[in-house]
């Protein structure tokens, strides 16, 4: 059974997720403790180790463990965390932005906790922030995609058949980013049904660089 | 030889939408690919020539790519939209050669940076009718609206080593790594 390690001022706790897939918080005492923030390497608990924003724009991340008690806590945190990181800029290409290294790093730590997030996050962007949601493929384009393909690809599939050209144009760059030959059937079906000229000549392009590169 | 004047820009942002109507534009073009400073905005020359049946033949656009891939931290689909020098005289924009505005991190391209040029004393108007050739184009899918994919800019990164126009070490180490993970026998020869 995995667990989460969290902490909070007033007590610290650890998460523990059942094969159901609830998560439960239960308090531990101080001596059980060890290191929080380095918590993987020896045990199998998983300190929370999410990234500070940065002070400034030089790109400086630090780790530090959470301060909360439940799941519902560590879900609002992760969620307005990434949020945050999307307000203060957004994703511009050819420009690397901290919400990658932010999912990357609490990917590493939190593995599939973080995947069901991210899942939550998408269903709710899809709709209500379709501006966050271009990021958030893009950043999830930039990862390798061994680590997130599995997973976020649905996303791309999703965004391929939006209303929204920004979304449709993130989901084209995710397959190129990817590389991904087996996403090619996916992207033929989708240039003969794009209106948008620019766009279905920038998709056939990654269409051709991927048979090319096959 | 025809001079055009390059502007990277995102397409997306220009797409009509349920609040512009099929004319209308954005107001975002103004904070991202139209962003002016100080009343300027920054173009890269390129030069083409004029076939014989009228077409332009492409010459050097790959260039300003180059410059741009060299400037950047990854390796995006970089898109241009090139005006021809006599389409800015029509809309009164004045341009300036400036190669000591180049940013400094495109310094180690030196003999590159005289592609560099300024739009000047822009005014809301000017940057109005460049807003709408910028859509024109974009939406008509222009030859003048040229995007380049990232095998196209992995490509044109090789061919630039191979002849010395930069070097490798002076790239992000982002795009330096994508350059080595698709052809390492180029950073292993440097």
């Amino acid at each position: 059974m995995n667990s989460i390690l969290v902490t909070s001022k007033k007590e610290t706790s650890k998460l523990y997720r059942s094969r159901n897939g609830n998560m439960q918080a239960i308090p531990v005492r101080d001596t059980e403790l060890g290191t929080p923030s380095s918590g993987t390497a020896e045990t199998d608990e998983w300190a929370i180790p999410l990234i500070a924003l940065p002070q400034t724009y030089d790109e400086q991340v630090r780790e530090y463990v959470l301060t909360f008690d439940t799941v519902d806590d560590a879900t609002t945190h992760f969620q307005n965390e990434l949020y945050t990181l999307f307000e203060i800029e957004p994703v511009e290409l050819g420009v690397t932005h901290p919400a990658e290294t932010y999912i990357l790093k609490s990917l590493q730590q939190l593995g599939s906790f973080v995947v069901e997030e991210i899942d939550k996050i998408w269903e709710d962007l899809k709709t209500k922030n379709q501006h966050f949601a271009r990021d958030l493929i893009l950043c999830l384009s930039r990862l390798d995609a061994d680590i997130v393909f599995d997973w976020a690809y649905k996303y791309v599939r999703e965004a391929l058949q939006s209303e929204n050209v920004s979304l449709r144009d993130a989901a084209v760059l995710a397959i190129e980013n990817w590389e991904c030959r087996d996403c090619l059937s996916d992207l033929k079906e989708y240039i003969s049904s794009e209106k948008v000229k620019w766009l279905a000549n920038y998709a056939e392009k990654v269409a051709d660089d991927l048979q090319k590169n096959s | 030889m025809l001079r055009y004047l390059c502007r990277k820009i995102s397409a997306n942002k220009w797409n009509p939408n349920e609040y512009t109507g099929d004319e209308g534009i954005r107001a975002d073009v103004l904070g991202s690919c139209l962003r002016t400073a100080d009343d300027e905005i920054s173009l890269w020359a390129c030069d083409f020539e004029l076939a014989e049946n009228g077409n332009l033949m492409e010459a050097d656009v790959g260039q300003v790519a180059l410059i741009l891939i060299a400037s950047s931290e990854r390796i995006d689909k970089v898109e241009l939209i090139l005006i021809a020098e006599s389409e800015l005289s029509r809309m009164e924009i004045r341009i300036v050669n400036t190669p000591q505005h180049v940013p400094d991190n495109l310094k180690h391209i030196n003999h590159l940076s005289e592609r560099h040029y300024d739009a000047c004393e822009l005014t809301v108007e000017k940057i109005n009718h460049l807003a709408h050739y910028v859509a024109k184009k974009i939406r008509l899918a222009d030859s003048l609206y040229i995007t380049f994919s990232k095998n196209d800019l992995r490509e044109i990164v090789r061919k630039a080593i191979i002849d010395g126009t930069i070097e490798v070490n002076n790239l992000a180490e982002k795009v330096k790594a994508e350059i080595q993970k698709k052809y390492p026998e180029i950073i292993a020869d440097k």
